[in-house]
């Protein structure tokens, strides 16, 4: 994922399972939008990597972050995510993101695009799903 | 030269990143502001001398829309240049912002020489 490389320092990054999930507590974010199509992307990561992530991207020492700082960083590459597979998947379409949110569930039916890789802590997965279905995403869009 | 760059997000994570990203970039930058949204950005821009700014769309109180629009009606602060930094890269957003008087506009996910080569060229200056 170039969100991944450029502004989380994070390289080589393979393909996993997306059904995988992180040993301990997991933290699913959700970024609604707005547009033609809307729907909603989810992204989901355990606390151990999500302190890493956020480790890399603000660039400090890992035992000094917080999981509130670490969380609002997740919440930054979620959004990131969401507005690159956006505008990669229609470039002349204007969206509307709302601020991401902590949500318990992934959702139940079915996505339009799922995909995860593998951190050295467990999968950093990626759902997305439109109301309307409008739009045969790539699952690699987010790449 | 040096510059001196307001940075203007809602989010502390993202401006930490932007002031990290100014330092990878070997961008000559004497000092770093940060403003969490348009308004904070306008009182201090009236403040103090700003080279550049690099301003997020969403925030809350006054978004990146209506700073710009606030700016181009300043006699003033027009003259500052603005890059939009947005997770919306899409072509209508940027004309859009452009329109309103954006100098620049920086789609994440970005590199640090792509952040640098962007301010440069709104200053009108070029990296050595």
């Amino acid at each position: 994922m170039t969100a991944l490389e450029e502004m989380f320092f994070v390289c080589d990054l393979e393909e996993c399972d997306y059904n995988a999930h992180a040993p301990g507590t997991e933290v699913i974010m959700r970024v609604d939008f707005t547009g033609a199509p809307s729907g909603w992307l989810t992204l989901r990561a355990g606390l151990e990597s999500i302190r890493t992530l956020a480790a890399d991207f603000l660039g400090e020492d890992e035992s000094s972050l917080g999981d509130p700082e670490a969380v609002e960083v997740f919440a930054e590459l979620a959004n990131i995510i969401c507005g690159a597979v956006l505008t990669r998947a229609g470039s002349d379409r204007i969206f509307r993101l709302s601020s991401p949110q902590v949500v318990n569930s992934e959702g139940d039916s079915q996505a339009d695009a799922a995909y995860a890789v593998a951190l050295t802590t467990g999968p950093l997965a990626v759902r997305l799903q439109t109301e309307t279905s409008e739009w045969s995403f790539d699952a690699k869009l987010a790449s | 030269m040096a510059h001196r760059i307001m940075i203007v997000d809602d989010s502390r994570a993202m401006r930490t990143f932007i002031r990290r990203v100014i330092d990878l970039s070997g961008l000559a930058v004497t000092e770093c502001i940060e403003a969490c949204n348009g308004r904070d950005a306008i009182d201090k821009l009236r403040e103090q001398k700003i080279d550049a700014v690099l301003s997020d769309i969403n925030m809350p109180e006054m978004d990146g829309e209506e700073m710009l629009r606030s700016l181009s009606q300043d006699e003033q602060l027009r003259k500052i240049p603005v890059i939009i930094v947005s997770t919306d890269a899409s072509s209508n957003r940027m004309e859009q912002m452009k329109a309103l008087g954006a100098r620049g506009y920086l789609g994440k996910p970005f590199r640090p020489e792509e952040l640098r080569d962007a301010v440069e060229e709104s200053i009108g200056t070029t990296h050595d």
